[in-house]
Formats: C-alpha cells, sequence, structure tokens
C-alpha cells in the first residue's frame, strides 16, 4: 500500500473507537492487585487500622492517660474489652491510640529513608564512578553493625522521643533503597532501550525521567511497601527496649513492655499489644507482595 | 555515479581497558553509496557493532573522520547531533530489550515525532503513527499496547517503525533478524525491502549471517578485528573470495547439499584479543598463506580491477 493512499477519515474514526478501549496503566494495576486475595486481606488490614487510628476518639469512651486506680489490671469484660493496665487504664483505648504512633512514626520513617536512599541510589547507579564507590563504601561501613544494635546507639545518643526514633531508624533504613535502587538502576542503563532513546536524539533529562525512572518507580514503590513493616517492627522494637516512644505516651512496643512485668495475672495487655503489631505488619506486608505482582507488566495471569 | 552518503577515513574507537586499549575499530575506510544495501560481516566481537555506532555518533570516536554527505561531522555536538538523528537511525538486534517497557506503541513512536518537532498536534502525532504502523503491516490499535503485549515479531516492526519515524536518509540494521524465527525472518526482511523502495532508503546491514547479507546486499564488507580486509559487489566476493579470512568465513558456513563440496578450508585457530592484535596483518597468526613479510607489516586495503579492494600482501590469490 502507498502512503498516500492511508484514509485520513479512517483512521481518525479507528482511533475515536480506541479511545472508548484504553484502560489507564493505573486502573490495569488495581485490576491485577484486587486479583489478588492475599494483597486484598492486606489492604483491608491496612485500611481497618487507618480508620482506627483517626476515629479513636470516638470509638471508645476512654481517655488513652485517664488513670482509675481502684480498676488495675482488670481483664476482660463489657466496660473495659481488653481490661486494664497497671494503672487502670483501658487497653483497648491505648492501642486505639497507639495505632496513630505506629502510622506515624512507620510513615516517617518510610519517607525519610526512601528519600534519602533513593536519592542516593539513583546517584550511585546513575553517574557510577567515585560517586558510586563513595555512596556504595559508606553503605557498607553502615550495613556491618546489626541494624537495631546501630539504631539503639543512636537513640541511646539522641535520647528518646519520637523523631529521635526515626532519626536513628533512617540513618540505617536507607541503606537498603540504595542498594536496590541502585541495581536495578544499572540494569535498566543497560537495556537496549536506553541506547535507542539516545538514536532518536533524547536528551539525557529525558533518558532519566522518561526511561529510566518510571522502569525504576516499581521497584522503589515495591521496597517501600515491604520496607514499612521492617520499620514499624524496628520502632516498636526501640520503644519496647524503652528507647523509643516515651511513657506515657501509648505505643505498642512499650505497651508489650510494660504488660512483661504482669504476663501472668494480665495477660491481655501484652498479647493484644502485640497482636496489633502483628495485625499492622501482615497488612503491609499482603500490601508489599501484592504490588509487587501488579506493578511488573510482564506478569501474566 | 550515486553519492556518497556516509564515509569514514581512518576511523578508529579504542576502548580503554586495565590491560591497555581495546582496538575495536581500527583504521576503518568505508564509503556507502546513496540508496544502496550495504552488508557488513564478522564474527561476533569484531567490531562491527562499535564501528556503526561510532558513525551514529552514539560513542565518540578516538580518531579518523566521518562525513554525512559529505561534511565533516565527527566533532558535531548537542544541537548539530540533534540535525544527525534525522539524518540516520538505528535498528536493533533484541526487539524485546530495545523497546522501554513502560511505553506503549504511541508513546515509543511519538517521541521521535516530538522531539524533531514533526508533527504539529496529538491528531497529526497519531495519523502519522497509523500511517507508519500500517507501513510495517500493523493496526492502529496496537498504538495502545505495552511491548510485552506484542510478539517477536511485532516488536521488531515497531522498532522499525521508530527508526523511520523521523524520516531518515540512512538505516543502521544491527542483526535485525537474528532475534527472531525464520519464518518471521523473511517477513521481516521483505518488510524492510518494501519500505526501502517507497521511502528511497540507504541500508546499512550488519550480520554474521553470511547467506542473509548475500541476499539482501548490493556490496558487501567483511571485517576482522576492527578492520575491513575486504570490500566490494556482493556476487564478486561470494563467488570468488579473494582474502584468506574471507575464503575461510564462507567456507564456514554450513552447505545444506551433503552432495555439494564445501570451497576451501574453513577457519581454524582462535581470533586473536583486540586489545593485543599482531604486529603486521590481523589474520596472519590464522592465515594459510602466511609470508615473513605479512607477520611484520599490515597490509592496505588495494584497489582491484574488478572494483573491490582487498587488505592482504599477497597479489597472487585470484
Amino acid at each position: 500500500m502507498r502512503l498516500s493512499e492511508v484514509n485520513v477519515e479512517e483512521i481518525k474514526m479507528e482511533l475515536a473507537n480506541l479511545k472508548n478501549k484504553k484502560s489507564s496503566q493505573l486502573s490495569l494495576v488495581w485490576k491485577r492487585f484486587k486479583s489478588n486475595r492475599l494483597a486484598l486481606l492486606g489492604f483491608v488490614f491496612v485500611m481497618i487500622i487507618i480508620f482506627i487510628a483517626i476515629f479513636a476518639p470516638f470509638l471508645t469512651p476512654y481517655k488513652p492517660y485517664a488513670t482509675d486506680p481502684s480498676n488495675r489490671l482488670m481483664g476482660p469484660s463489657r466496660t473495659h474489652l481488653l481490661g486494664t493496665d497497671s494503672l487502670g487504664r483501658d487497653v483497648l483505648t491505648r492501642l486505639f491510640y497507639g495505632s496513630r504512633i505506629a502510622l506515624q512514626i512507620g510513615v516517617l520513617i518510610i519517607l525519610f529513608e526512601g528519600f534519602i536512599g533513593i536519592m542516593m541510589g539513583v546517584l550511585s547507579g546513575f553517574f557510577g564512578g567515585i560517586i558510586d564507590s563513595i555512596i556504595m563504601r559508606l553503605v557498607d561501613i553502615l550495613r556491618s553493625f546489626p541494624v537495631i544494635i546501630l539504631a539503639m546507639a543512636i537513640a541511646g545518643i539522641m535520647g528518646q522521643g519520637i523523631y529521635n526514633v526515626v532519626i536513628a531508624l533512617g540513618i540505617v533504613g536507607w541503606t537498603t533503597y540504595a542498594r536496590m535502587v541502585r541495581s536495578k538502576i544499572l540494569s535498566i542503563k543497560e537495556a537496549d532501550y536506553i541506547e535507542a532513546g539516545y538514536s532518536i536524539g533524547e536528551s539525557t533529562y529525558s533518558i532519566i525521567t522518561r526511561y529510566i525512572v518510571p522502569n525504576a518507580i516499581p521497584t522503589a514503590i515495591v521496597m517501600i511497601s515491604i520496607m514499612m513493616p521492617t520499620a514499624l517492627i524496628a520502632s516498636a522494637t526501640l520503644s519496647f527496649l524503652g528507647l523509643g516512644v516515651q511513657p506515657p505516651i501509648p505505643s505498642w512496643g512499650s505497651m508489650v513492655a510494660a504488660g512483661r512485668n504482669y504476663l501472668l495475672q494480665a495477660p491481655w495487655i501484652s498479647t493484644s499489644a502485640g497482636f496489633f503489631i502483628m495485625f499492622t505488619v501482615l497488612g503491609f506486608n499482603f500490601i508489599g507482595d501484592g504490588l509487587r505482582d501488579a506493578l511488573d507488566p510482564t506478569t501474566k495471569h | 555515479m550515486a553519492n556518497t552518503i556516509i564515509e569514514t577515513k581512518d576511523l578508529k574507537k579504542y576502548f580503554d581497558t586495565l590491560k591497555g586499549p581495546c582496538k575495536a575499530v581500527n583504521k576503518v575506510n568505508l564509503r556507502i553509496k546513496q540508496g544502496e544495501t550495504f552488508g557488513l560481516v564478522g564474527e561476533s566481537g569484531c567490531g562491527k557493532s562499535t564501528l556503526v555506532r561510532t558513525i551514529l555518533k552514539l560513542i565518540e570516536p578516538t580518531s579518523g573522520q566521518i562525513f554525512l554527505d559529505g561534511v565533516d561531522i565527527t566533532d558535531y555536538k548537542k544541537k548539530k547531533l540533534m540535525a544527525l538523528r534525522k539524518k540516520m537511525s538505528l535498528v536493533f538486534q533484541d526487539p524485546h530489550s530495545s523497546l522501554n517497557p513502560r511505553m506503549t506503541v504511541f508513546d515509543t513512536l511519538s517521541r521521535p515525532l516530538k522531539i524533531h518537532n514533526l508533527t504539529k498536534n496529538n491528531e497529526e502525532t497519531m495519523i502519522e503513527i497509523t500511517k507508519l504502523l500500517k507501513l510495517m503491516g500493523m493496526q492502529p490499535e496496537h498504538m495502545i499496547r505495552f511491548p510485552h503485549e506484542l510478539s517477536g515479531g511485532q516488536k521488531q516492526r515497531i522498532g522499525i517503525a521508530r527508526a523511520l519515524a523521523v524520516k531518515p536518509e540512512l538505516i543502521f540494521l544491527d542483526e535485525p533478524t537474528s532475534a527472531l524465527d525464520v519464518s518471521v525472518q523473511t517477513k521481516i526482511l521483505k518488510l524492510l525491502n518494501k519500505t526501502k523502495k517507497i521511502r528511497d532508503l540507504t541500508y546499512f546491514y550488519i550480520s554474521h549471517d553470511i547467506n542473509l547479507i548475500r541476499v539482501v546486499s548490493d556490496r558487501i564488507g567483511v571485517m576482522y578485528l576492527g578492520q575491513i580486509v575486504e570490500i566490494g559487489e556482493v556476487d564478486l566476493i561470494y563467488n570468488n573470495p579473494i582474502h584468506p579470512y574471507t575464503k575461510g568465513l564462507f567456507a564456514s558456513v554450513p552447505e545444506p547439499d551433503p552432495d555439494k563440496k564445501i570451497k576451501g578450508e574453513p577457519l581454524s585457530g582462535e581470533v586473536p584479543s583486540p586489545v593485543n592484535p599482531p604486529m603486521g596483518c590481523s589474520f596472519a597468526p590464522r592465515c594459510p598463506f602466511v609470508e615473513p613479510k605479512c607477520r611484520e607489516e599490515k597490509p592496505k586495503l588495494k584497489l582491484l580491477s574488478d572494483g573491490r579492494r582487498v587488505a592482504c600482501h599477497k597479489d597472487n590469490l585470484r
């Protein structure tokens, strides 16, 4: 067929038909995510926790700091569904308010370490050479310490408090992102489509924003959703050890620690706090796995 | 006589390695005529792909000159390079990795049009892309597909369409069919042949497949260890190879008819390292006709009476 014979009007009609058929990439990802039952379950778990965190004051008649010495270490009952702790505070109320602290710390850690880590990974992977060497050796040094020991040392030096927990865990945590993003970018850089981009006249900026970043973003998203539970557990660990969130602020980690002294008389304090940690971590883990599968365009269903 | 579209003069590309420079392209002199199909053959690692990427200015040459339509483009940077990208384009060997997995066919094909301002608005872009797709024997509905939703042959058609989008004069085809199965290979080759006539193109094929090169090319060049050893009309060289390497290369092609005798001796020995090539003729260590002179002095390409050029010291090889 000669080019001049192509009927422009016909093409326009066909294109109009196409527009209706086209589904956006985002809806495609959501469709794949939905078809994964575990991922959906995780999504529901996390939604429940977020709901609790937002509406905590309306879900319970008690205040998280209100002590009631006459009702210490009460077992679960109608008035106190999960009993009370050693100061007579309602455990369920404190767990509800604890979800605010947990999500807050989790999100802050992810943002902090994710931002630093992804930036460092991109710099390292794209530019290579001496920049790469410096960043990667720094990562090696930080990774040579056991994560929680180093975080404990930093938290010990800086003192307690929400922001210090975030900084202590973030200083160690970014290394994971940096390594992953770097290796992803190194593999993308080798692909023919990068050279193809240059061969049609793309600028370096365009190569980074249109070719490298879009291919690296799924990795980053999956990593963030997988690192979320790690961050939650690490911050709970610090609180459990007394280096994290200060009492009387209700955090799950410190509630497990506080309930440990009454494990035989009032087992509901530690176990219910532990259950909340597990529930949330599981939820984020399922989401992470689901996202990994849904974001990979080559996954076949 | 047709005009020369691309010419290289003593083109060199050395890569730095720990052991010293790797001489991937070593003093290559080429002249491609407008409208012809030139085929470059050689073993894997002989520098074919590097040569093409150097001519395309995707990698910087170490020394030598490149002329496009008689203009020296060796030192072109940025803006001038952009103009160059409109005249020459490249089709890749592996269709799977040459398309951005995050871009739809529309995105992939609209990029060259947008970069070079070839279309004014979205509608024009769409029409242009539809024309390209139809030329490639594909449908407009493929526009919204992602590469992983296409077959290998379709992906390669998109790769060719991308190369055609800028309306180039010269297309480099880096083993465009070697990653495809045989039935698709034929279709792609026919398609390329048809497109060449419609668009008045010049083709520069690279391949290690001698039979393919023989079918598609007007002239061929044989490359060995970063150098052209023989260059000329395809039928002349195929029927009567002169350079000992060309003879050996053609003799190593499997012959489907068991009763036919293979002409000449197949190659023996290993290709020397391009980091440390032989002092004299680079083929001397493997050459069955080697003379002392071959080990000391590099042979130059010499013009023979039938119009081909051969880089060999021996005059009586015909």
